[in-house]
């Protein structure tokens, strides 16, 4: 049950943390959380949004744990040739404004933008309503690119 | 490049892939459960935790109580064996005064038959009487106006065991005898004189309290060649015929009943 949830998990947590050595911790400690407690997994079908809720709550405690891991981390292990300098110029500021974002609004973020998640599913990880997740997911898009309409934002 | 694919590659550039994480997730995951199992084993839980102190404390609660109890049971203990110890002597000595008297009626006028005197392996003066008990007085008379006392010592022969009776009455008037503690002290083997107190009297300025028997132990005979020593005294109007009535056992559990028979001097 465990194995096809590993890498999005990994995904998710290191959309979180923007740390890849941090991200497999916290997937592991998931992983093994989510092995105790997976006999109280009623319904199986969402296993997955089950078990990105507990990545997502182990990233926020790795960060409380940790919280120089926004501020020390951030640069790319390995670089594209192609246009580097711009594109590490320009990665480095997505990460720092998604940095910037509340845990929960960087949650909603990474699911929807970066694990291409629907939005009832990114409410179900998150543990809100539909509604509350998309008006927290616009108020994030807001944060992130003021300049963006919703529209454009979310194609 | 539009909002997603701006995220999409900000962050895969910070979330090299990880093919063998899924191998590491599942070893991890195995290894500390199996881990942990092991500390669970191992390890008591909370509420093996709690179980523990309740025990303890239960623990504590009886030790105190089985320190209480052997306290307050030795005490009881020792109480009810002085007091079953005392319960057996009464039984022994109401056995011994339940045995009845054997002593000789003499008339008037008649000759006492007074018992013959021994020597002990015929050289010392052993006293009055065929054995188990002899009587040998030391001489020593007490008069006062109520009653003459002779200052008296019996002697037992070494198979006498546990209590010996000592009762007495004049043989022509059946006048009952009086015994009591000699008032000069020292006695080397005590007596106990038992039975209805009678009455007191004063010998050589000393209260002496006078009884109807007197009880001598063998467990207390430590200084045998003085015998018991206790005064033994008859009242006004005595014939000075007297006789005593020695009862007890012998070591082989054989009951005795020796009368002694003395003639003593009255004075006038």
């Amino acid at each position: 049950m465990l194995v096809p949830l590993v890498q999005p998990g990994y995904r998710l947590a290191c959309a979180m943390l923007h740390d890849s050595q941090a991200a497999q911790d916290v997937v592991q400690d998931a992983s093994l959380t989510a092995w105790r407690k997976f006999g109280r997994l009623e319904d199986r079908e969402h296993a997955r949004s089950w078990f990105l809720g507990i990545v997502a709550n182990e990233c926020r405690n790795a960060r409380r744990k940790k919280w120089v891991v926004g501020v020390t981390l951030g640069l790319p292990s390995r670089l594209s040739v192609r246009s580097a300098e711009e594109r590490i110029v320009e990665g480095e500021d997505v990460r720092r404004a998604l940095a910037r974002l509340r845990h929960k609004d960087r949650l909603v973020v990474a699911l929807f933008f970066y694990l291409d998640m629907p939005l009832e599913e990114v409410a179900a990880v998150v543990g809100d309503s539909v509604g509350a997740t998309r008006a927290r997911l616009y108020r994030s898009i807001q944060r992130l690119r003021p300049d963006l309409g919703l529209e454009e934002a979310l194609q | 490049m539009n909002l997603r694919s701006q995220i999409h590659a900000a962050i895969e550039e910070v979330a090299p892939p990880a093919p063998a994480l899924q191998r590491d997730v599942l070893e991890f995951v195995f290894s500390e459960s199996k881990q942990r199992t092991n500390r669970a084993v191992s390890r008591p839980s909370p509420w093996s935790w709690g179980m523990r102190r309740a025990g303890s404390l239960v623990a504590i609660g009886l030790t105190m109580l089985l320190l209480a109890t052997l306290l307050v049971g030795g005490r009881l203990w020792r109480d009810w064996n002085a007091q079953q110890q005392s319960l057996a002597v009464h039984a022994k000595v109401a056995q011994l005064r339940d045995r009845p008297l054997h002593l000789p009626s003499v008339a008037a006028g008649d000759v006492c038959p007074e018992s013959q005197y021994n020597l002990d392996q015929g050289v010392y003066p052993a006293g009055y009487g065929v054995g188990p008990i002899y009587a040998k007085g030391s001489g020593i008379r007490y008069v006062t106006n109520s009653r003459t006392y002779f200052d008296t010592s019996y002697r037992p022969d070494p198979d006498v065991s546990g209590l010996v009776l000592i009762r007495g009455q004049d043989l022509v008037t059946n006048q009952s005898m009086v015994f009591g503690i000699a008032p000069y002290g020292g006695n080397q083997n005590p007596v106990t004189p038992s039975g209805k107190e009678v009455g007191s009297d004063t010998l050589i300025g000393r209260t002496v309290h006078l009884h109807s028997e007197v009880l001598m132990d063998m467990a207390q005979y430590s200084v045998p060649g003085y015998g018991w020593e206790m005064i033994q005294g008859f009242p006004k109007g005595s014939s000075g015929c007297i006789g005593f009535q020695a009862d007890g056992f012998r070591t082989d559990g054989s009951p005795f009943s020796e009368v002694i028979v003395i003639s003593f001097l009255i004075a006038p």
